[in-house]
């Protein structure tokens, strides 16, 4: 530690820890484009070797798109859970390594639009 | 080295990886608030401003030609970005007032008034100066990764530091003494 720094505490915003984290919290969120969630979702299956997989992930999208276009904003509101958002789904498969099974995305992403 | 660490981050962040984003925030976002404050002088919108800045440049991470410099580029756009909003409101007319009204929130009278203090002394610094002093006393960062961010030298590094420390501990002096004679 320096001894000559000079205490400018009370101009840091993690002076409020819950309000630092809602920041963090927000610009993940929205720095997360539709267009790159599809594309890490994809990229994700096909890297795990499981074509067919993406072929029924790629299906699920295109059921669950018109979705995520109705509510676009609110996708960059960060109002996505991991039960609904598509790359924290395969996040929750990779940290888990639960290898899913071709009807799994289906199933996971079919639901959200009331199907 | 933080500069192969941003380039992996940059990498993973491109493909939409959250984790990596958030990494990428939680390593940036006080440093890029830190620089918007050397431009705009005021904690509540130097906060609006490192979160717009850090979202736009996340969401435009294909235009970062060199990820190594992940930094450099990221404080670039806040530094437009702060400038802009300068010359767009005459941000510096109305500064006072949207201080008054931030500390209208903070319990903590003694808080505020370091606050104003140390705002005060930082528009005496040159920007660098200001940069440099809030990315190493307040961020914590080394010389090294401030120089490769500003693209400086790490003597210069030490030379703006040193100058500004000095510069602020004059300043606060007298702001603190001219307090006491006012009572």
């Amino acid at each position: 530690m320096d001894d000559d720094r000079i205490d400018f505490s009370a101009l840091d915003p993690k002076r409020d820890p819950a309000r630092f984290k809602r920041m963090v919290d927000t610009i993940v969120a929205g720095a997360r484009t539709p267009v790159s969630a599809v594309v890490f979702f994809v990229h994700e299956l096909v890297s795990w070797g499981r074509p067919a997989v993406a072929i029924s992930a790629l299906l699920a999208l295109t059921a669950w798109l018109p979705t995520l276009v109705r509510n676009g904003s609110n996708l960059s509101q960060g109002s996505l859970s991991a039960v609904n958002d598509p790359v924290e789904l395969v996040s929750s498969w990779a940290r888990t390594g639960r290898v899913p099974s071709e009807v799994d995305p289906l199933e996971e992403l079919g639901d959200l639009d009331g199907r | 080295m933080v500069e192969d660490e941003d380039t992996v981050l940059v990498s993973l962040a491109r493909r939409g990886d959250a984790v990596a984003l958030e990494a990428l925030v939680r390593r940036y976002l006080r440093a890029t608030y830190a620089v918007a404050l050397s431009v705009v002088r005021s904690t509540a919108d130097a906060e609006d401003l490192a979160q717009e800045a850090l979202m736009g440049a996340l969401q435009r991470l294909d235009q970062c030609r060199e990820p190594k410099h992940f930094a450099r580029w990221l404080f670039q756009a806040v530094r437009h970005r702060a400038f802009n909003q300068l010359e767009r409101s005459k941000l510096h007319a109305t500064l006072l007032q949207r201080e008054t009204r931030g500390e209208m929130v903070e319990s903590d009278a003694s808080s505020v008034r370091l606050r104003r203090r140390l705002l005060g002394a930082l528009k005496h610094l040159s920007a660098t100066q200001q940069e440099v002093v809030l990315l190493h006393d307040l961020e914590e960062w080394t010389h090294g990764e401030i120089a490769a961010a500003l693209d400086i030298s790490e003597v210069m590094s030490r030379q703006h530091l040193f100058v500004a420390r000095r510069l602020l501990r004059e300043h606060l002096a007298h702001e603190f003494s001219l307090e006491i004679k006012h009572g």
